[in-house]
Protein backbone atom coordinates (compact mmCIF):
# COMPACT_ATOMS: atom_id res chain seq x y z
CA UNK A 1 0.00 0.00 0.00
CA UNK A 2 1.34 3.33 -0.84
CA UNK A 3 0.50 6.57 0.66
CA UNK A 4 -1.94 7.59 -1.70
CA UNK A 5 -3.67 4.31 -0.96
CA UNK A 6 -3.50 5.16 2.85
CA UNK A 7 -4.87 8.46 2.23
CA UNK A 8 -7.81 7.14 -0.02
CA UNK A 9 -8.79 4.62 2.48
CA UNK A 10 -8.61 7.65 5.34
CA UNK A 11 -10.76 9.90 3.56
CA UNK A 12 -13.40 7.17 2.75
CA UNK A 13 -12.87 6.26 6.39
CA UNK A 14 -14.86 9.47 7.56
CA UNK A 15 -18.46 7.76 5.96
CA UNK A 16 -17.43 4.53 7.66
CA UNK A 17 -17.53 6.82 11.42
CA UNK A 18 -20.80 8.22 9.76
CA UNK A 19 -22.25 4.79 9.71
CA UNK A 20 -20.60 3.83 13.16
CA UNK A 21 -22.24 6.97 14.39
CA UNK A 22 -25.70 6.15 13.05
CA UNK A 23 -25.45 2.97 14.48
CA UNK A 24 -24.48 3.59 17.87
CA UNK A 25 -27.68 6.31 17.49
CA UNK A 26 -29.56 3.74 16.81
CA UNK A 27 -28.22 0.85 19.59
CA UNK A 28 -28.86 4.05 21.91
CA UNK A 29 -31.88 5.27 20.77
CA UNK A 30 -34.26 2.53 20.03
CA UNK A 31 -34.10 0.70 23.25
CA UNK A 32 -35.45 4.14 24.89
CA UNK A 33 -37.96 3.84 22.16
CA UNK A 34 -39.29 0.75 22.71
CA UNK A 35 -39.59 1.90 25.87
CA UNK A 36 -41.56 4.93 25.03
CA UNK A 37 -43.73 3.10 23.26
CA UNK A 38 -43.87 0.47 26.18
CA UNK A 39 -42.97 -2.56 24.30
CA UNK A 40 -41.45 -5.83 26.21
CA UNK A 41 -37.74 -4.57 26.77
CA UNK A 42 -37.52 -8.73 25.71
CA UNK A 43 -37.78 -7.59 22.09
CA UNK A 44 -35.48 -5.30 21.08
CA UNK A 45 -33.55 -6.34 18.31
CA UNK A 46 -29.61 -6.49 20.34
CA UNK A 47 -28.11 -8.49 17.35
CA UNK A 48 -29.44 -6.18 14.65
CA UNK A 49 -28.66 -3.03 16.75
CA UNK A 50 -24.75 -4.41 17.45
CA UNK A 51 -24.15 -5.01 14.03
CA UNK A 52 -24.90 -1.56 12.55
CA UNK A 53 -22.36 -0.47 15.34
CA UNK A 54 -19.63 -3.60 13.81
CA UNK A 55 -20.53 -4.27 10.63
CA UNK A 56 -19.36 -0.96 8.55
CA UNK A 57 -16.24 -1.44 10.32
CA UNK A 58 -15.65 -4.97 9.46
CA UNK A 59 -16.81 -4.61 5.58
CA UNK A 60 -14.18 -1.73 5.64
CA UNK A 61 -11.42 -3.32 6.90
CA UNK A 62 -12.21 -6.49 4.70
CA UNK A 63 -12.15 -4.22 1.50
CA UNK A 64 -9.13 -2.95 2.47
CA UNK A 65 -7.51 -6.72 3.19
CA UNK A 66 -9.19 -7.32 -0.20
CA UNK A 67 -8.17 -5.05 -2.17
CA UNK A 68 -4.65 -3.79 -0.59
CA UNK A 69 -2.08 -4.91 -3.46
CA UNK A 70 -4.35 -3.64 -6.21
CA UNK A 71 -3.61 -0.01 -8.27
CA UNK A 72 -5.14 2.32 -6.42
CA UNK A 73 -8.46 2.99 -9.24
CA UNK A 74 -9.46 -0.70 -8.32
CA UNK A 75 -8.23 0.19 -4.74
CA UNK A 76 -10.83 2.79 -4.37
CA UNK A 77 -13.35 1.04 -6.00
CA UNK A 78 -13.79 -1.64 -3.73
CA UNK A 79 -13.45 0.64 -1.04
CA UNK A 80 -16.97 2.04 -2.72
CA UNK A 81 -17.89 -0.85 -2.94
CA UNK A 82 -17.61 -1.80 0.44
CA UNK A 83 -19.51 1.24 1.85
CA UNK A 84 -22.11 1.04 -0.82
CA UNK A 85 -22.55 -2.61 0.64
CA UNK A 86 -22.77 -1.19 4.02
CA UNK A 87 -25.73 1.38 3.38
CA UNK A 88 -27.64 -1.15 1.97
CA UNK A 89 -26.77 -3.72 5.00
CA UNK A 90 -27.68 -0.74 7.17
CA UNK A 91 -31.60 -0.18 5.85
CA UNK A 92 -31.62 -4.40 5.83
CA UNK A 93 -30.70 -4.38 9.82
CA UNK A 94 -33.05 -0.93 10.13
CA UNK A 95 -36.31 -3.26 8.41
CA UNK A 96 -35.02 -6.31 10.74
CA UNK A 97 -35.08 -4.09 13.73
CA UNK A 98 -38.49 -1.50 13.27
CA UNK A 99 -39.96 -4.77 11.59
CA UNK A 100 -39.95 -6.30 15.11
CA UNK A 101 -42.58 -3.67 16.12
CA UNK A 102 -44.88 -4.87 13.50
CA UNK A 103 -44.30 -8.22 13.90
CA UNK B 1 0.72 11.80 -69.12
CA UNK B 2 1.17 8.27 -67.64
CA UNK B 3 -1.94 6.09 -68.18
CA UNK B 4 -3.33 5.28 -64.00
CA UNK B 5 -2.97 1.22 -64.75
CA UNK B 6 -6.16 -0.57 -65.54
CA UNK B 7 -8.79 -1.73 -62.04
CA UNK B 8 -8.96 -4.67 -60.81
CA UNK B 9 -12.15 -5.65 -60.77
CA UNK B 10 -11.66 -8.84 -58.90
CA UNK B 11 -9.10 -7.81 -56.12
CA UNK B 12 -11.30 -8.06 -53.81
CA UNK B 13 -12.63 -11.57 -54.59
CA UNK B 14 -9.21 -13.00 -53.97
CA UNK B 15 -7.25 -13.66 -50.82
CA UNK B 16 -3.58 -13.44 -51.94
CA UNK B 17 -2.51 -9.88 -50.82
CA UNK B 18 0.74 -10.72 -49.29
CA UNK B 19 1.09 -7.85 -47.45
CA UNK B 20 -2.07 -7.98 -45.38
CA UNK B 21 -1.18 -8.81 -41.81
CA UNK B 22 -3.55 -11.76 -41.99
CA UNK B 23 -2.94 -13.46 -44.86
CA UNK B 24 -1.43 -16.76 -44.11
CA UNK B 25 0.01 -19.47 -46.81
CA UNK B 26 -1.50 -22.69 -46.39
CA UNK B 27 1.33 -24.36 -47.72
CA UNK B 28 3.69 -22.24 -45.37
CA UNK B 29 1.55 -22.79 -42.54
CA UNK B 30 1.75 -26.78 -42.61
CA UNK B 31 5.29 -25.90 -41.37
CA UNK B 32 4.86 -23.65 -38.48
CA UNK B 33 4.88 -26.36 -35.94
CA UNK B 34 8.66 -26.95 -36.50
CA UNK B 35 9.41 -23.66 -37.55
CA UNK B 36 7.90 -21.70 -35.08
CA UNK B 37 9.87 -20.27 -32.28
CA UNK B 38 7.23 -19.31 -29.40
CA UNK B 39 6.63 -21.41 -26.32
CA UNK B 40 3.85 -23.16 -28.01
CA UNK B 41 5.72 -24.57 -30.68
CA UNK B 42 8.72 -25.72 -28.06
CA UNK B 43 6.20 -27.37 -25.61
CA UNK B 44 4.53 -29.01 -28.70
CA UNK B 45 7.78 -30.72 -29.45
CA UNK B 46 8.97 -30.86 -25.84
CA UNK B 47 9.11 -33.74 -23.76
CA UNK B 48 6.66 -36.76 -22.83
CA UNK B 49 4.66 -33.49 -21.09
CA UNK B 50 4.58 -31.26 -23.80
CA UNK B 51 1.15 -32.40 -24.47
CA UNK B 52 -0.08 -31.07 -21.39
CA UNK B 53 1.59 -28.16 -21.67
CA UNK B 54 0.21 -27.32 -24.92
CA UNK B 55 -3.12 -27.62 -23.79
CA UNK B 56 -1.42 -24.97 -20.54
CA UNK B 57 -0.24 -22.72 -23.31
CA UNK B 58 -3.27 -22.84 -24.89
CA UNK B 59 -5.45 -22.08 -21.84
CA UNK B 60 -3.02 -18.99 -21.11
CA UNK B 61 -3.44 -17.60 -24.77
CA UNK B 62 -7.50 -18.14 -24.24
CA UNK B 63 -7.38 -16.24 -20.85
CA UNK B 64 -4.96 -13.56 -22.12
CA UNK B 65 -7.38 -13.11 -25.34
CA UNK B 66 -10.02 -12.69 -22.86
CA UNK B 67 -11.92 -15.52 -24.16
CA UNK B 68 -14.81 -17.44 -21.74
CA UNK B 69 -16.37 -20.28 -21.86
CA UNK B 70 -19.85 -20.09 -22.79
CA UNK B 71 -20.96 -21.49 -19.31
CA UNK B 72 -19.00 -18.91 -17.48
CA UNK B 73 -20.93 -16.07 -19.98
CA UNK B 74 -24.30 -17.55 -18.93
CA UNK B 75 -23.34 -17.95 -15.56
CA UNK B 76 -22.57 -14.21 -15.38
CA UNK B 77 -25.56 -13.03 -17.39
CA UNK B 78 -27.47 -15.07 -15.18
CA UNK B 79 -25.89 -12.94 -12.08
CA UNK B 80 -26.17 -9.92 -14.20
CA UNK B 81 -29.88 -10.78 -13.96
CA UNK B 82 -30.05 -10.89 -10.44
CA UNK B 83 -28.26 -8.39 -9.83
CA UNK B 84 -30.58 -6.27 -11.55
CA UNK B 85 -33.32 -7.52 -9.80
CA UNK B 86 -32.04 -6.23 -6.44
CA UNK B 87 -31.37 -2.92 -7.32
CA UNK B 88 -35.28 -3.06 -8.37
CA UNK B 89 -36.01 -4.55 -5.03
CA UNK B 90 -33.44 -1.70 -3.44
CA UNK B 91 -35.42 1.06 -5.13
CA UNK B 92 -38.86 0.33 -4.04
CA UNK B 93 -37.68 -1.19 -0.72
CA UNK B 94 -36.28 2.13 0.20
CA UNK B 95 -39.78 3.16 -0.07
CA UNK B 96 -40.61 0.62 2.59
CA UNK B 97 -38.04 1.77 5.13
CA UNK B 98 -39.77 5.41 5.93
CA UNK B 99 -36.30 6.95 7.32
CA UNK B 100 -36.05 10.89 7.96
CA UNK B 101 -33.44 12.87 9.93
CA UNK B 102 -33.84 15.03 12.65
CA UNK B 103 -31.26 17.71 11.18
CA UNK B 104 -31.09 19.22 7.36
CA UNK B 105 -26.94 17.29 7.91
CA UNK B 106 -28.49 13.93 9.09
CA UNK B 107 -31.33 13.72 6.28
CA UNK B 108 -28.73 14.72 3.80
CA UNK B 109 -26.70 11.85 4.90
CA UNK B 110 -29.63 8.86 4.99
CA UNK B 111 -30.80 10.63 1.58
CA UNK B 112 -27.12 9.74 0.44
CA UNK B 113 -26.53 6.35 2.24
CA UNK B 114 -29.99 5.23 0.54
CA UNK B 115 -28.77 6.24 -2.96
CA UNK B 116 -25.18 4.45 -1.92
CA UNK B 117 -27.67 0.59 -1.15
CA UNK B 118 -29.36 1.59 -4.64
CA UNK B 119 -26.32 1.50 -6.41
CA UNK B 120 -24.73 -1.19 -4.38
CA UNK B 121 -25.23 -4.12 -6.57
CA UNK B 122 -24.50 -2.99 -9.46
CA UNK B 123 -21.39 -1.37 -7.97
CA UNK B 124 -20.56 -4.87 -6.84
CA UNK B 125 -21.64 -6.87 -9.84
CA UNK B 126 -19.24 -4.23 -11.62
CA UNK B 127 -16.12 -4.67 -9.33
CA UNK B 128 -16.20 -8.15 -9.40
CA UNK B 129 -16.68 -8.88 -12.96
CA UNK B 130 -13.59 -6.06 -13.82
CA UNK B 131 -11.35 -7.20 -11.06
CA UNK B 132 -11.53 -11.23 -11.45
CA UNK B 133 -11.63 -10.55 -15.98
CA UNK B 134 -7.95 -12.21 -15.92
CA UNK B 135 -8.50 -14.91 -12.99
CA UNK B 136 -10.18 -17.75 -12.69
CA UNK B 137 -13.93 -18.30 -12.71
CA UNK B 138 -14.27 -19.83 -9.74
CA UNK B 139 -13.03 -16.41 -7.67
CA UNK B 140 -15.59 -14.88 -9.73
CA UNK B 141 -18.27 -16.82 -8.80
CA UNK B 142 -17.65 -16.70 -5.29
CA UNK B 143 -17.74 -13.10 -4.97
CA UNK B 144 -21.27 -12.41 -7.01
CA UNK B 145 -22.55 -15.27 -4.52
CA UNK B 146 -21.52 -13.52 -1.17
CA UNK B 147 -22.70 -10.56 -2.81
CA UNK B 148 -26.49 -12.13 -3.41
CA UNK B 149 -26.16 -12.75 0.21
CA UNK B 150 -25.15 -9.38 1.43
CA UNK B 151 -27.35 -7.47 -0.49
CA UNK B 152 -30.48 -9.38 -0.37
CA UNK B 153 -33.06 -5.98 0.10
CA UNK B 154 -34.50 -7.20 3.21
CA UNK B 155 -36.79 -4.29 3.29
CA UNK B 156 -38.42 -5.60 -0.02
CA UNK B 157 -38.42 -9.82 1.22
CA UNK B 158 -40.14 -8.70 4.95
CA UNK B 159 -42.75 -6.58 3.01
CA UNK B 160 -43.39 -9.83 0.90
CA UNK B 161 -43.42 -12.22 4.02
CA UNK B 162 -45.65 -9.83 5.90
Amino acid sequence: MTRTHVGVAALLSLLVGWFVFDGVSSLVGLPALFAQLGVDPARVPWVALWAGVVLPVVLYLAAIVVARRQSLTRFTLVLIVALAATAAVRLSLIALATGSILL
Amino acid sequence: MPRPPAPDDDAALRWDEFDDPSYSDPSLSALAPEQGDDDAGHDAAGGPDGGAAGVDAAADLERASGARSPLETVLTALAAVVYLAYTVGWIIGIGLVPLSGPTVAIEIMYQFSEFLAIIAAPLWFAAVVSLTRDGRAAHRFSWLTLGTFVLLPWPIVLGVLA
